[in-house]
């Protein structure tokens, strides 16, 4: 057992009243298993995600990473656990426009500590055929490049989880399905997995089947 | 031709430099003296209006790398510029002429802005030739 | 490749050139307010004690429509040429409230090319003398050898040690320590010796409107107890044309002043010191508000709050260290090669002081402008490093 998500509740309060984003989510990622968590924009799949990766602190329950209880670590420890075990792609194309593409996926070895990690860095951003922009600068690249470079910023450090929000979104088929088997053969090397998307191919890849709605995971 | 902006700057540096050395008070030559200030000002002069032809020379050249060159020969003119009446050719021995108290000063300052200011201009030039030539 | 906190931060500045630049210059500006206010308002200081300390004299008698200089101190040469009556030095000397008096003979001799510049010659009497031989006699132990003449330190001797007046070669016999004031370019000369020059300007057919016996000045020393108004009375009632100067007016002038250019450097580097500090809060504020995504992807990936902390502190550290270099050299290159000039416009007592206060000045130009970029960043920084990443990340989908 890995990550263990047990009765996590996540309340936000907008004009006002007071709605559950996540309501009372169970949820287990095996190594070795691909989970996909299915669901429409607003559903809370984000919300989860960010909260199994450590980002987001629940307002009830609890997210262990073999055994420890993420949130009761203090910041350096709970840092350390994004950077070393969690590898989180956000939905959000955000990366650093000052560094290069190669800085920005060696970005979490920077912080680790670890030198040379650039060859690695290199054939991980190769595997996603975006090899060659390595030494661009963000602001060079499309929507589609960007989603990548933040998968290979997450997949540098061989982490033990790799957590995925909407990672084939602004791809094209081609790189859609690239992406889906790369985190499929990750999964198959004993990593777990979880990625939320509304891109059909996810059954197909996909161990574990969610679908997310009003904040609610259900299997599907 | 085209008016690159760094041709523009030099040239306008060329053009204050030429200004400084004719205006600034510096002694007249003399028929039966040696007048070392004079050959500064004289010095100074002439590297002003090579400034001024290497930002000329920037139109005639739009290529970064090229640009890059002139802006560093620019850096070098200005060292010049600021050394000419302070070390290699000097002024007037006595601290309170006016070449000494006044002229001088004011190239050295002048000439060292204006090698900061070329030396930044060569950095941004050449970064973008580099830049460029990645993308070829 | 190593991508530590310095090299983000490097890297940071390096690649968004206008931000840093824009900062960069700001700092710079105030470490050389910090500089060249501090080296002037020291120098300033030095020439003061320097002037104060060759102040020899408690009152000083010139004729009437002449001006004691802004300097305060030993005329430069009236070039109205007025003198003080005959009879008033043997006046002042039987006079019961002076100790000691002394005249002086100032004139100018005229540069007889571009090269040569005016020099004021102050003749005084060796056997009076209270004021000049003191200073001299730092120098020159033995006395002031006939024909000789003391120059002060600015003055140019030619190899043949000596100083041409009127195609006469006359013999230096030291040259004092600088004063900080226009004295740095006197000649003095005993009375003696001002007759030989006044022979070789004859000679060149210049004809001097006094005569040797005409007296420029009178320096009295008083006795204990003396009482300067009941002096004046007596001086003003027996002649006409004498201005009387106590020393507390002259020296109470040039102080004015000098005061007076100081508290101007240092209002200055105050008001640079705080446009500093607020436009670079404001700065890195705005900044790190533009930057919030950058910060949270970091702390995606690892990054703790103390290293995002880390990071803007190193940014603002860089750019401060860079500006601050530039301003010092910026301040030596405005403060060292002009401060002639500075002399020579405003006339102020100006001394270089000691090296080891100009290197202490050269630290505090350095260490503040320097400090001033951490401390303005320290309120963005803890707020950065207080950023709820997700939140940030979430904000860009709205």
């Amino acid at each position: 057992m890995i990550l263990n998500a047990k009765n996590l509740w996540k309340r936000y309060s907008r004009r006002g009243e007071t709605f559950a984003a996540v309501q009372d989510v169970n949820l287990e990622a095996l190594p070795g298993e691909l989970t996909v968590i299915f669901g429409k924009s607003g559903s809370g799949k984000s919300t989860l995600l960010s909260i199994l990766a450590g980002l987001n602190a629940p307002d009830e329950g609890a997210v262990s990473l073999n055994g420890k209880d993420l949130y009761s670590l203090n910041d350096e420890e709970l840092s350390r656990v994004r950077n070393l075990n969690i590898g989180y792609v956000p939905q959000n194309d955000a990366s650093l426009p000052n560094l290069t593409v190669l800085e920005n996926v060696i970005l979490p070895a920077a912080l680790a500590g670890l030198e040379d990690a650039e060859a690695v860095a290199q054939r991980i951003l190769n595997s996603l055929d975006i090899g060659q922009l390595a030494d661009e600068y963000p602001s060079k690249l499309s929507g589609g490049e960007l989603r990548r470079v933040a998968l290979a910023r997450a997949l540098v450090l061989s982490p033990e989880v790799v957590i995925a929000d909407e990672p084939t979104s602004n791809l094209d088929d081609e790189n859609g399905e690239l992406v889906f088997r790369i985190l499929a053969e990750l999964s198959r090397n004993g990593t777990a997995v979880i990625v939320s998307t509304h891109d059909p191919r996810g059954t197909e890849f996909g161990d574990r089947l969610y679908t997310m709605k009003g904040g609610i995971l259900s299997p599907s | 031709m085209k008016f690159q902006w760094s041709g523009i700057l030099f040239v306008v540096l060329g053009i204050i430099v030429i200004a400084l050395s004719s205006l600034l008070p510096f002694c007249p030559k003399l028929e039966d003296m040696e007048m070392t200030c004079h050959l500064s000002q004289f010095a100074d002069k002439i590297t002003g209006i090579v400034i001024l032809g290497l930002g000329i020379a920037s139109f005639v050249f739009p290529q970064k790398i090229v640009r890059g060159f002139i802006a560093l020969e620019v850096f070098v003119a200005s060292v010049l510029v600021s050394l000419f009446p302070t070390v290699i050719l000097g002024t007037c021995g006595h601290v309170h002429m006016r070449c000494h108290a006044i002229a001088a000063p004011v190239l050295l300052l002048t000439g060292v802005i204006f090698a900061l200011i070329s030396l930044v201009v060569a950095i941004v030039l050449l970064r973008g030739a580099r830049n460029e030539s990645k993308h070829d | 490749m190593n991508l530590n906190t310095t090299k983000i931060a490097f890297l940071n500045s390096w690649r968004s050139p206008f931000r840093s630049i824009g900062l960069l210059v700001l700092i710079a500006v105030f470490s050389t307010v910090i500089l060249a206010g501090g080296l002037f308002s020291l120098s300033l200081d030095q020439g003061l004690s320097v002037v104060g300390s060759r102040l020899g004299a408690d009152v000083i008698l010139i004729p009437s429509g002449s001006d004691i200089e802004k300097n305060g101190l030993f005329l430069q040469g009236d070039t109205k040429q007025n003198f003080l009556p005959q009879d008033l030095l043997k006046f002042v000397q039987s006079h019961s409230g002076v100790d000691q008096a002394t005249p002086q003979h100032y004139f100018t001799t005229l540069g007889t090319s571009c090269c040569e510049k005016k020099v004021s010659v102050i003749g005084f009497d060796p056997k009076s003398d209270f004021v000049i031989l003191p200073w001299i006699r730092q120098v020159l132990t033995k006395g002031v050898p006939a024909g000789s003449l003391v120059v002060g330190s600015d003055l140019q001797i030619g190899s043949k040690n000596s100083i041409r007046f009127f195609d006469q070669e006359f013999p230096v016999a030291a040259q004092l320590e600088p004063v900080g004031n226009k004295l740095d370019q006197a000649v003095f000369a005993t009375t003696e010796t001002v007759a030989q020059i006044r022979a070789a300007a004859e000679k060149k057919g210049y004809h001097f409107v006094s005569d040797e016996s005409e007296v420029s000045a009178i320096l009295l020393k008083l006795k204990k107890g003396a009482d300067v108004n009941q002096l004046s009375q007596d001086i003003h009632f027996e002649f006409d044309g004498v201005q009387i100067f106590e020393r507390k007016d002259m020296f109470g002038t040039i102080e004015k002043t000098v005061h007076l250019f100081q508290r101007v450097s240092w209002i200055l580097a105050g008001f640079f010191l705080v446009i500093a500090i607020v436009a670079l809060s404001v700065s890195f504020s705005v900044s790190a508000n533009a930057r919030k995504k950058e910060f949270a992807v970091i702390r995606v990936v690892g990054g703790t709050r103390k290293k995002l902390r880390r990071i803007v502190i190193a940014e603002a550290a860089l750019v401060s260290s860079v500006g601050a270099l530039v301003g010092t050299l910026f301040g030596s290159l405005v403060f060292f090669p002009f401060r002639v000039w500075i002399v020579d416009v405003f006339e102020v007592p100006f001394l270089l002081p000691p090296i080891l206060t100009i290197v202490g000045v050269y630290v505090v130009a350095l260490i503040v402008p320097f400090a001033v970029g951490p401390l303005a960043a320290s309120r963005v920084a803890f707020r950065v490093g207080n950023l709820d990443a997700y939140q940030v990340l979430r904000e860009g989908e709205r």
